[in-house]
């Protein structure tokens, strides 16, 4: 795989999601000043045609009413207020704007008409600026993190990967020393940790890598939802969103409006249900038709029936708030191009099963081995395991990988270390050898590199020295066994 | 503009309503603001296409790195699943948080059996490991809570991460916001490291050296100071030249370097290289000036023969202390230092002098306190029993290895109708790299499998090496020789003998 090939698909959610909300944003910008042609265009039209005017303006707005009913919604507008946010029905603005001209026309004055719709397309205007404002705000910071992320990604780039790469000059652990900070901003962001997550951000100096902006509002919804068992923020999250959950057919608003009205049949406010399902769950019959009938089924049914029937006493579970929540995140990360998991996550497991042999766990492994941690095993439990298809063969004298540089030897009880391995420990009973006369002890201190094997092989020295020690280097005593062995014994093997 | 319209309006003064809005609609679009509005997002949207084009080169924007992610093991809702780990898992955390604990030392362990006492919940899972009720009632405690939950186990994995790492705060902060039970438990064995790694990045190398004494069997099996030890000391050498100069860097010397001469004479002898230009930075930034000889003259044979002296002395002084072949070397080799020096004095100044400096570079860069931060924390790490590097870095980068080969495979095995998701073992090999390797892994050459216990790899007269029962295939019987699938050589199966990888730890 070459180098580039790693941060192609690893470092691609880092730019999309800035990217993509940099789209959404101009896209907004484009349908605000189309909106803002559109007021002024209307004055075109003399009042008496009002109704001619009503007719060409129609279309456009309901068109685009993504864009518009959103606007609506958040629009301060003295005319626009009564709109209110109910506007599931959404009547289009455009139709709206024009109707209060139409109708002042037979009865007041033309002046008096006219003076109300310049104070309209005052309003209007200030509205599409205000909103314009915004969205600029927004392009503003998506354009500056799009910068970041590459300035981040120009100066971090990852190490040319895997074979043959000396592992400390800027190998793949500072490279991921580095990103591993990033990707724990988000996980804990997506954990809901967010305290941790702003120092992390904080001390690491990352926030413009980091999507926190994202999650600042969901944090607000997740907890109404989990803490308070209430809906509103989410609702409110949902109708300033509706178009584009529409978009991706999310059925999370439909899902919080079942919640709230089995919230009023818990409270046994039967009336107040019904109404309720009647203005806000029926507009949903014809994409959600059998979970509407289960959920108005449960009106049917008393508090202690409801707890036999499997089906409806889910409904009234305490884990519907989880779920709903889990939801809600769902879609925020759609709506905010983020991968649906935690790229932790992801991380993990691809590192997990990629490090995970059968043998995991047991003894023998290097201490540097992750899997030796139970909690690591824990998380690598039900993940593949590798597959190695070529020996990778470790000295356990040196700690270095066996190559055709350093073949491994095969001593005559058959253990393999590599032939620096096996040198070192005919050099280390040569030292002894040599030193031997000044002492045991300093014979010993000489001996140095393995730990319990210094001490064994002390041990083997000693008493071979005293039955007259053969020539220095020419033999050794394996460290696992603490077996001697001679040069001459000593044979190659050749491992694919 | 609008604004001007309504007060001639309000005023009265237009006979005509009509005229005046339609008039205000011309002389807006006069102004021309929505043509340049239009034109500029027009602008702006084909520079977003343009971004998104070449970000689209640069980066693949559109990749699914979750397909090939499995759902959390934890989260399955399958009954039997969380039922079967639950009663191995309390013991083996607990026998794990013990290990820890026990492998930290003296003074580290009781450091953390009181931070888990502090706990509460934890001091079970390490004091109480054997007590079959005090680890169900403790350990089980926390450890069952993350079984349910394989969310606060990962988040128990960071934040020893973050306490691993000396960032302490974040590790309190998050075990506070996820409620984890035994965060104390976690951070005890890191606290003493991380308050001896705040001060050598405050460059004070004094808890380091005291830890690296008290530690000295640890660190040096052999006896004697470890290697860890003169290195803290070297640097320390070089920094007290740095910064208090000549004299009281040879006092420090003097003091210090002598129980390490019998095994890093050369190096100490390149340290007492270093005195001799210690101080040539300055000098040598002047170089550029009108009299570079004269100013470097003028100071140089001054100090030059003190340093040479100093050097000397030295190399006495460690004569006493190793062995007298040692001591010979050692003034051995000074002697050419110092005529090189003295040379130097002599007047060969300039190039001469920053040549050598350079070759002392490697000494006076300040990225020795990050590497002695570095060494500190792998070595406190392995004497506490665990890896040098935070075990989520190594899965993480190996992940960040194993994704893109992960994820091609997903989308080709989707192709064939087949789930990477449900397979129990990779179906390629992933070449993590040598870092990676923390096993000895013998793959058989011919049939590809992994040798195990009942499946040992066999050494051929030849050299050639393959497993078991690929042998037992090619051989027909156990009397009978066979031909080595690599070579023309033949062996028997009754005359191979079965080889051994001895484990690291």
């Amino acid at each position: 795989m070459a180098a580039s090939g790693v941060a192609e698909t690893l470092e691609g959610p880092l730019l999309r999601v800035p990217f993509e909300s940099l789209k959404r944003a101009a896209k907004d910008r484009k349908a605000l000043i189309d909106e803002a042609v559109e007021h002024v265009s209307a004055l075109k039209h003399p009042l008496g045609s009002g109704a001619a005017a009503c007719t060409p303006a129609a279309p456009t707005p309901a068109a685009d009413a993504s864009g518009d009913t959103e606007m609506a919604d958040a629009s301060p507008g003295p005319d626009l207020a009564s709109a209110g946010p109910s506007a599931a029905t959404t009547p289009a603005p455009g139709a709206r704007v024009a109707t209060p001209g139409a109708e002042v026309v037979p009865e007041g004055g033309c002046r008096e008409a006219s003076i109300e719709r310049l104070r309209l397309l005052l309003s209007q205007l200030h509205g599409v600026k205000r909103k314009l404002g915004e969205v600029s705000r927004i392009e503003a910071d998506d354009c500056e993190r799009v910068r970041a992320r590459l300035e981040y990604l120009s100066t971090c780039r990852p190490p040319p990967s895997g074979v043959g790469v000396d592992p400390n000059a800027g190998g793949l652990i500072p490279w991921t020393r580095q990103r591993l900070d990033l990707l724990l901003v988000d996980h804990l962001l997506r954990s809901g940790y967010h305290d941790t997550a702003a120092k992390l951000a904080a001390t690491a100096r990352i926030q413009p890598l980091a999507d926190a902006h994202v999650f600042e509002a969901a944090r607000v919804v997740v907890d109404a939802l989990l803490r308070d068992h209430d809906c509103g923020p989410a609702l409110t999250w949902c109708a300033e969103n509706r178009s584009r959950l529409v978009k991706i057919k999310s059925s999370l608003e439909f899902k919080l409006h079942v919640q709230q009205f089995i919230e009023l049949v818990r409270r046994e406010d039967r009336l107040a249900a019904i109404t309720y399902a009647r203005t806000n769950l029926a507009p949903w019959a014809s994409s959600y038709m059998k979970e509407l009938q289960r959920a108005v089924a449960a009106l049917a049914f008393p508090p202690a029936l409801r707890q036999r029937c499997a089906v409806y006493r889910v409904l009234f579970e305490d884990s519907q708030w989880r779920a709903l929540a889990d939801l809600f995140l769902k879609d925020l990360y759609r709506l905010n191009s983020l991968t649906p998991e935690s790229l932790l996550t992801v991380h993990l497991q691809a590192g997990l099963s990629a490090l995970k042999t059968p043998y995991s766990g047991e003894p023998g492994g290097s201490r540097e081995d992750p899997l030796r941690l139970p909690a690591f095993r824990r998380l690598a439990a039900g993940l593949p395991y590798s597959k190695h298809m070529h020996s990778k063969l470790l000295c356990a004298v040196t700690k270095e990988i066996m190559s055709d540089a350093n073949p491994p030897f095969v001593l005559p009880n058959g253990m393999v270390y590599s032939q620096k391995g096996v040198e070192q420990l005919m050099a280390q009973q040569e030292a002894a050898a040599g030193g031997g006369g000044g002492g045991n002890g300093k014979a010993g201190g000489a001996a140095g590199g393995e730990g319990g094997a210094g001490g064994a092989g002390a041990a083997a020295q000693a008493a071979v020295a005293a039955a007259g020690a053969p020539p220095g280097g020419n033999w050794g005593v394996c460290p696992a066994t603490g077996q001697v062995f001679r040069r001459e014994e000593l044979r190659r093997a050749y491992i694919a | 503009m609008v604004e001007a319209a309504q007060r001639e309006l309000e005023a009265g003064s237009a006979l005509d309503p009509e005229s005046v809005l339609a008039k205000l609609q011309k002389s807006i679009e006069d102004a021309g603001l929505f043509k340049e509005m239009n034109s500029s997002t027009k602008d702006f949207h084909s520079s977003i296409a343009k971004l998104g084009k070449a970000l689209e080169k640069a980066a693949d924007l559109d990749s699914d790195v979750c397909r090939a992610l499995r759902p959390t093991p934890g989260a399955l809702p399958s009954p039997s699943a969380p039922a079967a780990p639950s009663a191995p898992a309390p013991s083996t955390a607990a026998s794990g948080a013990a290990a820890a604990a026990g492998a930290a030392g003296g003074p580290g362990a009781a450091a953390a059996s009181n931070g888990a006492a502090g706990a509460g919940a934890g001091a079970a899972s390490s004091s109480g490991a054997g007590a079959g009720s005090g680890a169900g009632a403790g350990a089980g405690a926390g450890a069952a809570a993350e079984g349910d939950d394989p969310g606060l186990l990962l988040a128990r994995v960071i934040a020893e991460h973050f306490y691993r790492e000396g960032r302490f705060e974040l590790g309190d902060a998050l075990a506070a916001e996820a409620g984890l039970m035994d965060g104390e438990a976690l951070r005890a064995p890191y606290a003493a490291m991380h308050t001896v790694l705040e001060q050598i990045r405050a460059h004070n190398l004094e808890p380091a050296l005291a830890w690296a004494v008290a530690h000295r069997p640890q660190l040096s099996p052999e006896g004697g100071p470890a290697a860890f030890e003169f290195r803290l000391h070297s640097l320390n050498f070089i920094h007290t030249l740095q910064s208090k100069g000549r004299t009281a860097a040879l006092a420090y010397a003097k003091k210090h370097f002598g129980p390490h001469a019998a095994r890093h004479l050369p190096q100490i002898q390149r340290l007492m290289g270093c005195l001799l230009f210690a101080d040539r930075r300055p000098h040598s930034d002047d170089g550029a000036g009108p009299s570079p000889a004269g100013g470097g003259g003028g100071s140089f044979p001054g100090s030059n023969p003190a340093a040479g002296g100093g050097c000397t002395a030295t190399a006495m002084q460690l004569g006493g202390a190793s062995s007298p072949g040692a001591a010979a070397a050692s003034a051995s080799a000074v002697g050419p230092a110092s005529a090189a020096g003295g040379a130097g004095g002599g007047g060969v100044l300039g190039g001469g002098a920053s040549g050598a400096q350079q070759l002392y570079a490697d000494l006076l860069s300040p990225s020795g306190w990050d590497a002695a931060v570095r060494e500190f924390a792998k070595q406190a790490c392995s004497l506490m029993g665990q890896a040098s590097e935070s075990p989520l870095t190594t899965v993480v980068a190996a992940g960040s290895v194993a994704l893109p080969v992960l994820l091609k495979l997903a989308a080709v095995m989707e192709r064939n109708q087949q789930d990477l998701r449900a397979v129990e073992q990779l179906p390629v090999e992933i070449e993590l790299g040598p870092e990676f390797v923390f096993r000895s892994i013998f793959a058989c050459p011919v049939s590809r499998d992994m040798s195990a216990p009942d499946n040992p790899p066999m050494l051929l007269p030849c050299g050639h090496v393959l497993c078991e029962q690929s042998v037992n295939k090619l051989a027909k019987s156990r009397t009978r020789p066979f031909k080595c699938p690599y070579c023309p050589v033949e062996a028997r199966v009754d005359a191979l003998r079965p080889l051994i990888f001895p484990g690291i730890d």
